[in-house]
């Protein structure tokens, strides 16, 4: 609750923490890129108009929750989603973070590319 | 189309709550045949309201039913049946002028794991759209993915080229599209409506 209300001592940790969710995010199989959000755009801002687009990052006494937008590969997307989430977990453990929760939305199917059809038969 | 139809529905529903209404009038007694002459000054609607103003003097002449025999006067029957004409086409058209039920903008999953999956419908269309462009002979395809208790039901529409199988084809799309959308979100589809529009095979070019 604390850094909520300091504003210089929380918002460039987030944003370097939503720099580390999304990049791990990026990385995993079946993502096929990070979405800005479909009904609103997900942000997490810094100091000195600093942002970082498709994240969202929310304090709250559980720990931290993420709420990262993708768009995906036509792929199953239960077990996708449990690897974005493991993923992210696993990118903000160094950094002594407790995760909460991480809430994934899938905003877009991304059909357009050539080796999908591939994958997907996989 | 939707607009036009539910137009068309509540013309009609309104005509027969009127109609039910008037016989109701008439064979009550509350409406007489010359206040209807006055009002639509018609022969054969003089004619109609002449006729349902009688009803209730005569009596059943048929083959016994039930407990109504010859002799049993009908219009009980004329007054019950107008009540619940006008009943239905109230209901009818406050169904029809209620706003249609709208599609949540995303499915939510949950998991064991701490957090959820929300997958926006569109997605979910698109999917079953793909997927049934992935079948032999299908050229287009659109796809609705509505939920309903914990499963997915879905309609789509093709258009399939004109040298297509649709006994196959058919089956095969809705197969398709079926294993798809359970193997992507892990929900059952219950059904997949689909309809088929045929490609006009193109005019052939002429060459001199």
């Amino acid at each position: 609750m604390d850094a909520e209300r300091d504003p210089a001592r929380r918002l460039p940790d987030d944003v370097a923490l939503a720099r580390a969710a999304l990049a791990a995010t990026r990385n995993v199989a079946g993502v096929a890129g990070i979405s800005r959000g479909r009904y609103a755009i997900a942000r997490t801002f810094g100091l000195g108009g600093e942002a970082v687009e498709g994240v969202q990052l929310t304090h709250d006494d559980a720990g931290l929750r993420v709420e990262v937008h993708v768009g995906v590969r036509p792929v199953p997307i239960p077990p996708l989603a449990d690897a974005i989430r493991a993923a992210v977990v696993a990118a903000l453990a160094p950094a002594g973070i407790v995760v909460a929760a991480v809430d994934v939305w899938i905003d877009e199917l991304r059909v357009d590319n050539a080796a999908d059809a591939g994958e997907e038969a996989g | 189309m939707r607009i036009l139809n539910r137009l068309l529905a509540l013309l009609l529903l309104t005509l027969l709550l009127a109609a039910a209404l008037l016989t109701l009038g008439l064979v009550t007694g509350v409406l007489s045949e010359a206040l209807v002459q006055q009002a639509w000054p018609y022969a054969p609607v003089s004619a109609i309201a002449r006729d349902v103003a009688l009803l209730p003097t005569l009596t059943y002449q048929g083959t016994p039913i039930g407990p109504v025999g010859p002799g049993t006067p009908i219009g009980p029957f004329v007054v019950g049946g107008a009540i619940m004409v006008a009943l239905l086409a109230i209901l009818g058209i406050i169904r029809e002028l209620m706003p249609p039920p709208r599609r949540a903008r995303t499915l939510v999953l949950r998991g064991d794991a701490p957090g959820y999956t929300e997958i926006a419908y569109d997605t979910l269309d698109k999917l079953a759209a793909y997927s049934a462009r992935g079948v032999a002979g299908v050229e287009q395809a659109r796809a609705r993915v509505d939920p309903k208790g914990g499963a997915l039901n879905v309609r789509c529409q093709v258009l399939v080229s004109p040298f297509t199988d649709l006994a196959t084809t058919g089956p095969e799309v809705e197969r398709t599209i079926a294993e798809r959308l359970t193997r992507a979100t892990g929900l059952p589809v219950r059904t997949v409506q689909l309809r088929a529009v045929v490609q006009e095979e193109r005019a052939r070019r002429h060459v001199r």
